[in-house]
Formats: structure tokens, C-alpha cells, sequence
């Protein structure tokens, strides 16, 4: 076949009707990109021979490597058409423009395929026809129902059915039958679910409804007559008849019920083996069989499917019901797989496996094909048989004009899609008519307004851009046989490396070698290795045009993904850009465009910057609709998390680097920066993992990176138990310590309480305001400073720092930053009111408040209990100017007060566990006594300070573990989605990892748990894969930080009473898991951690050296 | 009897998993057997069970030659207690051997404590690249850092300071650089040559911040502290005394002989955040190098008689935004 010039295609791309824009969509290895290769070879881009083996759009080497899709990558192919208008009419030749995307199928990739869908009109849904509906399946078929996009079903390697299973053709039917049950049954649960929103809906609204309710009944009375009459239909009719059905247009279910199944006889459902290059639809049979039983087309096509039977005397077609007791094959084993099996018997079969030579010659006669004489003498009885198809059944053939005829044309499909895609992206009711109307009317011309829809940034070479070919990326014929000859001679060789046997990595390899071979020549470089370091990488963004006409220069609007069109200018303000390049996406190889009209893909330069993952492109800032923020693109959230740091400490900036261009350039990509300065990415699963890291290996940062788990981070507080260890000192109660430094010249009286939990959960949910208090109370000193500080410029500061605070603290709780000093108070003391134990504690404690902690924010007290209030208060009102104290010896005490309340901020950033901050205790500050004279003390202030610091340290933590410590684990909030049957094994890992489940419901009215865990953090790393391989890939975990949750477990508890040393031993044989944890972080942090060196000393290795 | 006289491979005691403990006391040596790598275990507290440190609770004067200590000796030299109290005396007070497996873990707990401290004062903290960073300094050991001294006194320190990356890969490159000359010029810059068990971990820390800072094998600058500083106008225009009333501020002394308090104050803050003039009081708060806290407070303690405070806002500024 010849190669089709790009001009061609550019050609095409000006006829809306002529354009098909599919993506091929299926569970892991279930044949996409085999299919995708046939489709190509009618292009002429590779051989046929070759078609199902080569895989030509899986361009990066490792998925050649490991013979998976991990993009989606898009091609444009042309197809023409010899098509009848009317039955009588003169063929009339069509051609067509087909934007093939082809997806990834394996989980991991999930997001690549949302975003693939959203770009096209329909979709091919392939089955593996012996593997079924797949967890993958399931999943692309709910992809197209959320994205309405006409699906077409391929169950393809029916080969297998033959080959492998060796079932026989009635054997087959029963199968296949089964099969199209499954996927009807996924489809018919999503119209189901729908449908019951609807109808929920529809019963909030009966009233306003009544009178449209009866008009709709006459018109569904009307329908009604036509209709198909299906399963689905009858339960829509047994809903209080006729009511149900008006609630949404009468129309909009009669076509529902029409598209949503797949069909033979409806033609949406294609057999096909791939690898060996056939395809039907039963309406090319009954095209086959029209003359030779003089049956009408058209009546044929109806019954090639389901249970109807050929009367062999009478010709005749018969119903299950005439049957009587014959035992006859439905027509389509008796018509169809018979004839297909025939030939597998013809080549494959026979008594030596070779082929049987006479029933093949009885077959090519009887299908009036003539194989060409060195096929026929072949040795090799593959090729024979894929002659033999590719005459009879050649797959494009089939496939392409399924799509042709059955999926819609851009025009159309933007009709019925877009305005509930519109309906759904937000600020729907703000969208200019005129664009809603060009998008949903196509109109491509040159005035109408422009808007793209941009799914992807996909990162290119500089060196593949067809600006830096020589010409125009197009081979003229001699190079494209020098390179033919060239990729032989590779293969050949590989083929001689693997004793004969072409296995498909070889090949590969042979054909990128022979690539870069040619890109020698082209650059005249001397190493392809120095030259691909060289490269900078170019931005491309995949797109979709809804409508106008877009040309290279033009200048457009970039929507960011929050952009609404209600409020347009909002902060981020869309951006405008200049297009500097338009590409034909072809696989590997991109071709220069000019100009672009609407319903076309497209690859857009120029966006680098502007677009960080996916966006919207518009010619018009107001009223222009958002496309990227609607549901469908984030529903795959990123699930493993992991610390990178390059190998050389020097490479970080490149890793740096690298990470950003990573994130823009693979949607399911999050790179965050950690406090403790980490570089954390998020990765949708552990081969999405690798497949990032050799990217940012050999693409992005060109450095050696090393992944590891993330630190994780811990609380320490305390709690009442109701057994703890007797006070330390007796005398002074619990939790008081009294510290002299080692100078004796100061004693420091403190206790440490736990906070009541309200107190806590109230300060964690407000740290936000707590921040925003403390540089409010700041800005008033420094006002109070200023000498014109009037009361009038109060405001303007408050403003300012809270406007700070917004940027720099997101707070989850409810309006943390609305509450104002004297609400925050208020509902401070309302928390410690609800405690209801030791109330003469806690009474008018919020007006003692000097501090918080750690780093003045966090959810720990210091509250001054001192007789002349050293520190100065923290909450205090603004008219209280701070208290001068006139008296000399004070304002030195309150010197040291400074420092008491420095080292309550350093006690709670490090705790005496593990030196993790604190959470939730109380530092009753009670006395602070200087015994000396103001002029000795002023001499050693320095020593002094650091005396009082580290004296009030140890003070505050060895009052902290008079208590009964505890630390917070971080927890994941974890959602899974599971079916009924994986349920039990998604318990067992949850419960291996110390998770616990909160809920569990079912997910009406599929049959699928929604279960919600809490899992810690510790406990994640790797939890996601674990879950999917038990479950073989049929729950879905989500995790969410949610917060620090307390283990309920003493780290230091040793069994003590009689009781428990009976039952546990004195060794504690169950294992201390607070302990565990503890030891963990100590060990990460080189603190003494209570082990031995060698576990049994006498035991160890006694020879000499 | 004779069974122990005649050299059989059942009846030979090899002294493979023994770790001696020893101590000198009343002029006699006393050693016991221990296990290997269980008495720091023992004298932490982590290992309780006496049976498994002691090979044979008993005290001997030399354990090779399975000389058990005589009873008149240990009476003498350990008045008024058992055996058994001596073996623990001995246990927990003589000098011991250290095990392979005891260094190796308390090696490893340096390390790890080290670039802890060190993660904690520098900003920007970036915890596996400071041990990685660390590693690199101790294995480039003397060569690079001798190289570097010689280009920084060329070149100047700035310039010393943007060079030092790119130098200290190509070092490691070229490991075997010519080394004469230069280890004349090694004190220049402080060196990193990896922990070591007998000095404290914050002290090490300390070296290996200045080493890092110093050779940059990734951008790493000191943490500041931020302070507050009070002090009353009328000081603040003093100039500053005379330093022989305080001899402890020794290399501050002799800049400081002229200009005023407040100029003083200033030139230890790095970066002044604000500035403020409330009534008598001058405040400012700003950002100190910690090295330079502590001459400050002492300073400003001895200079204006305790009516000036510095008061610490923040030990350790870690991130640009705070």
C-alpha cells in the first residue's frame, strides 16, 4: 500500500464529516496495539507483514522492552471508502481522515486514558475474547459512559478460541455469547445507576413535573410502538409507567436504550484477531451470503446473531420456537465460525500441523481468492494463514468501517457531547452563547472563537521536531528503501541472535537502532548518545479543537485548570500566548501544520509555561468555558509517594529541574517539597514509579537519582492512664518538677498537664489563627512602637497580616482566619469549659496563655501561673497595654521568663520520645526565683541564660514523662473501592498493616464496597501495590494525609502487676508497638535506643580470623 | 585426669568469643570472660541477664592461661564483698574491649546523630543530601581540601566559594592530584574526615557544618537565629567602654574601642528585620549568626548593666519564609 503524504491528511482535515477521532481503549494486553499496528499498515507507514509484532506506536524503548503501552500516543490515518448512497447508485469513492489514539491498559496508566477519551468522539472497547471482562475493562467502559463517547466492542484473538482452546464452533458461540453477556451486563449497571439518579432526581421535582408528565406520556405512548423491545426497556416500564420516562426527555432514553449495548446484529461488535490480521462484522457475512441463499441483506444481518437457524431443506430461517426438536447450529456457527475455523484447519491443522494443501486450494476456490504461488509454497503455515485472511477478512476493512458507520463525526458527536460537558465545567451559566454555540454547532470557521481543549504536555527532543529534519519529515521514496533495507538487515540480524526465533525486543531494538542510524546520517553527528544529551526537550501540548480555526502566531488565552468564566480575571490570570508551531501528531514523528480546523487533534507548541499539566485554550478571555477542570482528568489520584535524591550530592538543582519539566509533562505526576527537604513525588503506581525515574534518569535530569521511602513524621503527647507508674515525687504531685540550674542561682517551679482533647483538637484545627494572632500582636508592638501609632492605622495592619497569613497557612479548618482575637478566645475557653474533671485547673486559664508551642503555633500551652505574671501574656486585649513593670528586680526575673519561655518552644519541638514536636500538654510556668543579687546575676547573664534554658528543658520533659506518654501516629485516610469478592483480602492487608476500618457500604446499585480505612502513614510505603496484586487489580485504594492519630499504647509499659507478669512473662512476649515505632525514629535520628548489639552472645561466630 | 594432659581437639578451650574485661586494683590485674560485644549492652542497661555477658562468673588473674584469681588476692584488694558483687565491680568499672559490632553501631548512631544536628541548623534542610554531602567530604579526605586552600588564596574567598563545587568533582575525578606544596596550605579550610566515637556528636556536628559551608558540595548556608534586642535610648549613644573591664571578650575588644552601643549591636546583626523606637526602648529584631550569640548577650549584659536584653525569637531560621 502506498505511504499517504501528510498533504493528504492535511487535506482531510478541512472536512468535518470526513474526520473519525477514536481512541482504542482495553484492559492490559488485551491487543490494542497490535490492533493499532494493522490499522497503520493500511498507511502504509509499516509493512502488513510486520502489523501486530512491531508495535509502532510504543516509541520509548522500554515499552518496546517490556511489550507494554505506557503513553497514549496518536497517529492520523486515511481511509477511503467505496460507499453506495443508494442501493442502485454508483459507488462513490470517500475518504476519510481517522485520529487514532492509542492508549495505555494497565492501571498504573489510568489517568493517560482519561485524558485520551476526553480528546475523541469514540471509542473502540477491545475484549481478549478467552480473558473476558478485565478489572480494566470495567474501568474503560465506565470511562466512556462518563465521557459519552459511542463505544464500538472488538473481541479480539478469537484465535485463541481456536488455537489454544481448541473449542469448536457451536463451543465458540456459547462463549462468545457469554461474553457479550459480561460486557452488556457492565454497561447495563452504569445506564442503571444512572438511571436511578435520574429517577431520584425526577421524585424531588414531581410536583412541578405533574403537567409535563402527562404531555411526555402521550409522546412515550407514541415511542412506544417503535421500540426495540429489550430487557432494559421492560424495567423502565415497570416504574409507575410513562412518569419515570418523562422525567427526562422521551427522546434522550428511547437512544440511550438504542446505544448502549453491544449488539451483532446493531453492527457494534467486531471479531477480530489481531495478531493474525482478520476481522468481521456479521454484516460483511451477510453481505457474503446475500446471493448465495437469496436472502435480503438487511434481514440477514438481523438474524446472523442470536438464536435463529437455517431450515437446510427449506432455506428458510427458523426461530428457536420452530425448531421442533431439530438438532440444527445457529447460523452464525453454521455461516460464520465454521468457515473460519475451516481455514485455521486448512493452515494450521491437518495431520501434521502443516495444513491440509486440498481443503485450503477447495477454500481459496470457494472464496474466489488467489494467493500468490510463493505463499502457497511456504513453509511456513503462518503466513499462509494470514495470506489466506488478509484477502478474505483483512482487519482494517472491518474495523474501519465500523468506525466510519458506526462512530460519529466530529460535528455530531460535539452536538451530543458537549453540551452536558459544558453543563458540567464550572460556571456553566457564564459561558458566551456564541462560543457554547460554535463548540456545539462546529463551527470551523476562520471568525468563529477558538477553543482547544489541551488533555497533555508531552515532552519531545529537540532533534524529532520536524523544524530540525532536513525536509519536512517526509522520506522521499529512495531513502524510505534505504531505510526499509537498513531495518532488515537489523532484523535479520537480530532474528540470527535469537536462533531464528523474531522475538519482538530484538526487532525492536533493531528498528530504533536503524532509527538513530538514520538520524545520523540526517544531523551528520558523530554519537547518537552525545547528541540525545544535547537535546533540550520541547513542550507539545495534545489537544483537541472544538471549534475555529487555529493558526500558527495566533494569540490565545491559556485557562489554568480553576479558572472559572464567572469571574475571569480572578488570580491566576489566564495567559496569553503566542502558538508558535502546530504539528500532526504521527506516532513518532510529528509533521508541521499551519493551520488547524476545528475536530481535529493537534499538537500545540508554544504553551511551555503556560499550561502546567492540561488546560484550555481560547480565543476569548470572557465567557470561555473551563474543559480541564471537569471531573473526569483527576479522578486518578496519585497514590505512591516517594523520596528522591540524586546519587551526587551536586546534581540536586538538576534533579530539581527535572522533577518541575516531570510534573508537567505526565499529568499523574505530583512533586511536592517536604519540610524537612525532601523531594517527595507521587506516582499513580510502582511501574508508573520506574517509568518516572528513567525519565528523569535519561530525560529530564539526565543525573543518577535514588528513590527511598519519605521520612514520616510523628507526635509525642500525653494522657491520664488509668494506670501509671507513681508520681516520681509524691510530694509535689504529678507532673510538677522543680529545677535548680547548676549554678543554683535560679529554681524553676513548673507542672505539665495533658490538655483536654477539645483544647488540642481546637488548637490543630486553628493553628492558623494562632499564626495570624501572633504577627497581628506583632504588628501592634511595632505600631505601639512607631510614635504616630493612632489606633486609625490598626486596621491596615491587621489586614496586612492576615493577608500574609493566607499565603502562607492553608488551613482546612472551617474559616480558621476569620475568627478575630476575642472569637478565638471565647471558643478557647468554651474547649477548656467542656473539660470536665479537674475544672479549677483549666478555669480562666485562656487569660494566663503566654504561649504556644512548638514554633509559637502549635497545639502545646505555657501558662503563667507566676504571682507577678513575668511573661507577657499571649491573647491579650488590645487596650491592655503590656504591663510596665516600674519594680527593677521584676523586669530582671521577666529576663529570664524570656528564656523559660524559649526553651517551653524548644521542649515541644523535640520531644524526650523520639524528638518529635508535642502535641497537646500544658506547661504550668508556677514560680521562677532568682537567688542573687541583680548585679551578680547581670555578670553571668550568659551562662545563666543557657543554665535557665536547658534547666526548664529537662524540667518540662521529665515533668512530660511523669505522665503516661504516648505518641501520634500520621494516618492516611484510605478509600477502596472493592468488589464483593476481594473484600475479605482487602481486610487482611489492611489489618496486617495496623489499619483500621471506619466504614463500609455498599455502592448501590453495582455490587462494588466502599470501604473507608485509616492506615498510618509508617505502614503505607508499598501499600497500594500490595492491595492491588492480592486483590488482582480489583480494589482501588486512595490515600488521603488526614491527620496525627494517638496509638493507644505506652512505649515504656512493662508488665508489672502479678497478674499481667503471669500472663505476658517478663519479657512482654507481644510486641510493643508504640515501642516499635519509637525505636525506629530514634534509631533514623542516631538517639540510644534501648537494643542490644548481638541478640545471643554466646551464640555468635566463634571462629578465629 | 589424663584426658585433659593430652591435646585433643574436644579438649581445647579457644578464646574465639571472648571479650575480656579488665582491672587493676590493690596492684593486681583481675580479668573476667565475657561474651564479645555484650558489655557496653550491659553497662547501657540494655542487657540484663548477667549469664549472657559472663562466659564463667568467676574472676581470673589471666584468662588464657585459665589462672582463676586466688582467693587471699581478691580478699585483699576487694575488702568485705562476694565473687559475685567483684565480677559485677569489675564488670561495670574495668576497661574494656569494644567489638567489632559494638564500634560499627555506635559508629552508625554518631553518623546518623550528626547529620541530624547538622540537617537542624542549616537552611534548607535536605537530610539524605547532607549525609551524602558528608560522605563525599570524608572520602575526598585531604586532596581536595588541600586544593582548594591553594586556589582560595589566589583567587579570594568569594571567589573560592563559587569555585569550590565544580572543584570538588573534578577531584574526584582525578583522585591522584599532585599533592606537593599543598598540605602546607591545608589549615585554611576546616575539613570533614567522618565521626569518630570520642567526641560528642554536637561538637562534630559543628565541624561538619563549617566543613560543608566551607566546600559547598551542595548549596548549604548556616541557619541564623533571630533575636530580639532591647535596649534603653540613653545607652544606646554611649560609646562603648573600655575593654578592660571585661576580659572575656577578647577578639571583640579592640573594634569595639570606638563607635557607639547601637553601632556595636548593629554590627552583629546580619539582616535587620525592624527597627523601632518605643519611648526609651530601641528594638530591634533581626538575624544573628548563632557562632556570634553568644559575645552579643555578653556584651550587651555587661555594656548596659542588664537594662538591654537579647531575647532568642527563633534558635534556628531553617526556612526562607518563617
Amino acid at each position: 500500500m502506498p505511504v499517504v503524504p501528510p498533504e493528504k491528511l492535511v487535506k482531510l482535515q478541512q472536512q468535518g464529516q470526513g474526520i473519525r477521532n477514536i481512541c482504542i481503549l482495553a484492559h492490559v494486553d488485551h491487543g490494542k496495539t497490535s490492533l493499532t499496528d494493522a490499522l497503520i499498515a493500511t498507511n502504509g507507514i509499516i509493512s502488513p507483514k510486520l502489523a501486530g509484532k512491531i508495535r509502532y506506536l510504543d516509541s520509548r524503548p522500554d515499552e518496546q522492552l517490556r511489550g507494554i503501552t505506557m503513553e497514549s500516543s496518536a497517529i492520523s490515518l486515511y481511509f477511503s471508502l467505496l460507499r453506495r448512497n443508494a442501493p442502485e447508485a454508483e459507488p462513490e469513492r470517500k475518504e476519510y481522515l481517522i485520529n487514532l489514539i492509542d492508549s495505555p491498559g494497565h492501571i498504573d496508566f489510568s489517568s493517560e486514558v482519561s485524558t485520551a477519551s476526553r480528546l475523541c468522539d469514540g471509542a473502540v472497547v477491545l475484549v481478549d475474547a478467552v480473558e473476558g471482562v478485565c478489572s480494566q475493562t470495567v474501568t474503560v467502559l465506565r470511562q466512556t459512559w462518563l465521557e459519552k463517547l459511542r463505544p464500538l466492542l472488538v473481541i479480539n484473538k478469537m484465535d485463541r478460541l481456536i488455537t489454544e482452546l481448541k473449542l469448536s464452533p457451536s463451543e465458540a458461540y456459547t462463549h462468545l455469547s457469554k461474553l457479550l453477556e459480561q460486557v452488556n451486563a457492565v454497561v447495563g449497571s452504569f445506564a442503571l445507576g444512572e438511571r436511578m439518579e435520574d429517577d431520584l432526581r425526577w421524585r424531588e421535582r414531581i410536583d412541578e413535573k405533574v403537567t409535563a408528565a402527562v404531555a411526555a406520556k402521550g409522546q412515550h405512548a407514541g415511542d412506544g410502538t417503535n421500540g426495540v423491545s429489550k430487557g432494559r426497556k421492560a424495567s423502565l416500564a415497570e416504574d409507575d409507567e410513562g412518569l419515570v420516562t418523562s422525567s427526562t426527555p422521551a427522546e434522550y432514553e428511547e437512544k440511550e436504550d438504542e446505544d448502549i449495548y453491544f449488539e451483532p446484529e446493531r453492527n457494534n461488535v467486531i471479531f477480530s484477531s489481531a495478531i493474525d490480521g482478520w476481522a468481521f462484522t456479521p454484516r460483511q457475512f451477510a453481505g457474503l451470503y446475500e446471493k448465495k441463499l437469496g436472502i435480503k441483506r438487511h434481514v440477514l444481518e438481523k438474524v446472523l446473531w442470536g438464536d435463529f437457524y437455517l431450515d437446510p431443506k427449506t432455506k428458510r430461517i427458523l426461530g428457536p420456537k420452530h425448531l421442533k426438536g431439530r438438532h440444527l447450529k445457529p447460523m452464525f456457527v453454521q455461516l460464520v465460525l465454521e468457515q473460519i475455523w475451516a481455514v485455521y484447519e486448512a493452515t494450521l491443522g491437518g495431520p501434521n500441523k502443516k495444513g491440509d494443501p486440498v481443503l485450503l486450494g477447495k477454500i481459496t476456490k470457494g472464496l474466489n481468492l488467489s494467493l500468490p504461488a510463493h505463499v502457497m509454497r511456504s513453509k511456513d503455515p503462518k503466513a499462509l494463514l494470514s495470506a489466506v485472511f488478509s484477502a478474505w477478512l483483512p482487519l482494517s476493512t472491518a474495523l474501519l468501517v465500523s468506525v466510519i458507520e458506526q462512530l460519529p463525526n466530529p460535528p455530531t458527536a460535539q452536538e451530543a457531547r458537549l453540551p452536558a460537558l459544558l453543563a458540567a465545567s464550572p460556571g456553566a451559566e457564564y459561558i458566551n452563547a456564541e462560543i457554547k454555540d460554535a463548540m456545539t454547532y462546529f463551527k470551523p470557521g476562520k471568525g468563529q472563537p477558538v477553543v482547544a481543549y489541551v488533555s497533555k504536555m508531552v515532552s519531545v527532543p529537540e532533534s524529532e521536531l520536524p523544524v530540525n529534519k532536513r525536509r519536512g519529515g517526509m522520506l522521499s521514496a529512495d531513502e524510505a528503501r534505504e531505510l526499509g533495507r537498513k531495518k532488515r538487515a537489523e532484523i535479520e540480524k537480530a532474528q540470527a541472535r535469537a536462533n531464528g526465533e523474531a522475538d519482538v525486543a530484538s526487532v525492536s531494538d533493531a528498528l530504533s537502532s536503524a532509527a538513530i542510524g538514520d538520524a545520523d546520517e540526517l544531523t551528520g553527528a558523530s554519537e547518537p548518545e552525545a547528541e540525545l544529551n544535547e537535546d533540550p526537550e520541547h513542550l507539545i501540548g495534545f489537544a483537541r479543537l472544538f471549534s475555529g480555526t487555529l493558526t500558527v502566531g495566533d494569540e490565545v488565552y491559556v485557562l489554568p485548570p480553576k479558572y472559572t468564566p464567572a469571574r475571569p480575571h480572578a488570580h491566576p490570570q489566564p495567559r496569553r500566548v503566542k502558538i508558535t508551531a502546530l504539528y500532526l501528531l504521527m506516532g513518532r514523528s510529528l509533521e508541521s501544520l499551519d493551520s488547524v480546523p476545528a475536530g481535529n487533534l493537534v499538537g500545540i507548541a508554544g504553551l511551555e509555561g503556560a499550561i502546567l499539566k492540561s488546560g484550555t485554550i481560547c480565543s476569548h478571555l470572557e465567557g470561555a468555558p473551563n474543559l480541564s477542570s471537569t471531573n473526569a482528568i483527576s479522578k486518578n489520584a496519585p497514590i505512591v509517594r516517594v523520596a528522591l535524591e540524586p546519587a551526587f550530592p551536586g546534581d540536586l538543582d538538576k534533579m530539581i529541574r527535572g522533577l518541575r519539566l516531570l510534573e508537567q509533562a505526565d499529568p499523574a505526576v505530583l512533586y511536592e517539597q517536604l519540610e524537612s527537604g525532601e523531594h517527595v513525588i507521587c506516582t499513580a503506581g510502582e511501574l508508573h514509579l520506574e517509568r518516572c525515574l528513567k525519565d528523569l534518569r535519561e530525560r529530564f535530569a539526565k543525573c543518577d537519582i535514588q528513590a527511598g521511602e519519605a521520612i514520616v513524621p510523628y507526635r509525642e503527647s500525653i494522657v491520664r492512664a488509668e494506670e501509671m507508674n507513681a508520681a516520681r515525687d509524691p510530694a509535689l504531685g504529678r507532673g510538677r518538677v522543680e529545677g535548680v540550674t547548676t549554678s543554683k542561682q535560679v529554681t524553676i517551679k513548673l507542672r505539665v498537664r495533658p490538655l483536654p482533647v477539645p483544647v488540642t483538637e481546637f488548637l490543630v484545627k486553628h493553628t492558623g489563627a494562632v499564626k495570624r494572632l501572633y504577627s497581628e500582636r506583632k504588628a501592634q508592638d511595632q505600631e505601639r512602637a512607631s510614635p504616630l501609632g493612632g489606633d486609625g492605622t490598626t486596621g491596615d495592619a491587621l489586614e496586612d497580616a492576615s493577608e500574609q497569613d493566607i499565603d502562607a497557612e492553608d488551613t482546612t479548618a472551617e474559616g480558621g482566619h476569620e475568627l478575630s482575637l476575642a472569637e478565638f478566645k471565647q471558643r478557647l475557653a468554651d474547649a477548656f469549659a467542656e473539660e470536665k474533671t479537674d475544672k479549677d485547673v483549666w478555669k480562666d486559664v485562656v487569660d494566663k496563655i503566654a504561649a504556644f508551642g512548638p514554633r509559637r503555633v502549635g497545639p502545646n500551652v505555657l501558662i503563667d501561673l507566676t504571682e507577678d505574671n513575668l511573661c507577657e501574656k499571649f491573647l491579650r486585649e488590645e487596650h491592655e497595654a503590656p504591663a510596665d513593670n516600674p519594680n527593677h528586680a521584676n523586669k530582671h526575673t521577666s529576663t529570664f521568663a524570656d528564656k523559660v519561655a524559649y526553651a517551653f518552644q524548644l521542649a515541644t519541638h523535640q520531644g524526650p520520645l523520639c524528638s518529635e514536636p508535642l502535641q497537646g500538654i500544658a506547661v504550668f510556668l508556677e514560680s521562677l526565683t532568682i537567688h542573687s543579687s541583680p548585679e551578680e546575676s547581670a555578670q553571668n547573664i550568659g551562662r545563666l541564660t543557657g543554665e535557665t534554658i536547658r534547666t526548664t528543658r529537662d524540667a518540662i520533659r521529665s515533668g512530660f514523662l511523669d505522665w503516661s506518654p504516648r505518641i501520634l501516629l500520621a494516618i492516611y485516610s484510605c478509600e477502596i473501592q472493592a468488589s464483593a469478592e476481594v473484600l475479605g483480602r482487602v481486610y487482611g492487608v489492611i489489618s496486617r498493616r495496623g489499619g483500621r476500618i471506619v466504614s463500609e457500604s455498599l455502592l448501590e446499585p453495582s455490587t462494588n464496597f466502599t470501604i473507608l480505612a485509616l492506615l498510618p502513614v509508617a505502614e503505607s510505603f508499598g501499600f497500594s501495590d500490595e492491595i492491588r496484586q492480592r486483590t488482582s487489580g480489583f480494589a482501588a485504594p486512595q490515600l488521603v494525609f488526614e491527620g496525627f492519630e494517638m496509638l493507644d499504647e505506652d512505649p515504656f509499659w512493662v508488665p508489672t502487676t502479678e497478674e499481667e507478669l503471669e500472663d505476658l512473662g517478663e519479657k512482654a512476649d507481644r510486641e510493643n508497638v508504640a515501642k516499635r515505632y519509637v525505636d525506629k525514629v530514634r534509631a533514623r535520628k542516631g538517639l540510644v535506643v534501648d537494643r542490644k548489639v548481638v541478640e545471643s552472645a554466646e551464640k555468635q561466630k566463634t571462629l578465629k580470623r | 585426669m589424663p584426658s585433659a594432659q593430652i591435646n585433643q581437639p574436644s579438649n581445647q578451650i579457644r578464646l574465639t568469643n571472648v571479650s575480656l574485661v579488665r582491672m587493676k586494683k590493690g596492684k593486681k590485674r583481675y580479668e573476667i570472660a565475657c561474651y564479645k560485644n555484650t558489655v557496653t549492652s550491659f553497662r547501657a542497661g540494655h542487657e540484663t541477664d548477667l549469664d549472657s555477658v559472663l562466659q564463667i562468673p568467676n574472676v581470673f588473674v589471666n584468662v588464657s592461661k585459665g589462672q582463676v584469681a586466688p582467693n587471699e588476692d581478691l580478699k585483699k584488694s576487694f575488702p568485705g564483698m562476694s565473687r559475685d558483687e567483684i565480677v559485677l565491680e569489675i564488670l561495670n568499672k574495668g576497661e574494656i574491649q569494644v567489638g567489632e559490632k559494638e564500634r560499627g553501631a555506635e559508629l552508625e548512631r554518631m553518623q546518623r546523630e550528626v547529620v541530624e544536628i547538622v540537617a537542624g541548623r542549616l537552611v534548607d534542610p535536605k537530610m539524605g543530601m547532607i549525609e551524602k554531602a558528608l560522605d563525599q567530604l570524608s572520602s575526598q579526605g585531604g586532596h581536595a581540601v588541600g586544593r582548594q586552600a591553594a586556589k582560595g588564596q589566589e583567587g579570594g574567598a568569594a571567589a573560592d566559594r563559587s569555585n569550590s563545587r565544580e572543584q570538588s568533582t573534578a577531584t574526584t575525578d582525578s583522585g591522584e592530584a599532585s599533592v606537593e606544596g599543598e598540605a602546607a596550605a591545608d589549615k585554611a579550610k576546616p575539613k570533614w574526615t567522618g565521626v569518630t566515637t570520642n567526641k560528642s556528636a554536637k561538637s562534630q556536628a559543628l565541624e561538619a557544618m563549617k566543613a560543608l559551608i566551607a566546600h559547598q558540595p551542595i548549596p548549604v548556608a548556616r541557619a541564623r537565629m533571630r533575636l530580639r534586642i532591647t535596649c534603653p535610648t540613653s545607652i544606646l549613644k554611649q560609646t562603648v567602654k573600655a575593654p578592660a573591664t571585661k576580659p572575656a571578650s577578647d577578639d571583640t575588644s579592640e573594634e569595639a574601642v570606638k563607635g557607639t552601643v547601637k553601632d556595636k549591636i548593629l554590627s552583629f546583626v546580619e539582616q535587620v528585620e525592624s527597627q523601632d523606637v518605643l519611648g526609651e526602648e530601641w528594638e530591634v529584631v533581626g538575624f544573628v549568626e548563632p557562632g556570634s550569640f553568644k559575645t552579643l548577650s555578653e556584651f550587651v549584659s555587661t555594656q548596659t548593666k542588664g537594662r538591654a536584653r537579647a531575647e532568642v525569637l527563633d534558635m534556628a531560621v531553617t526556612h526562607e519564609g518563617d
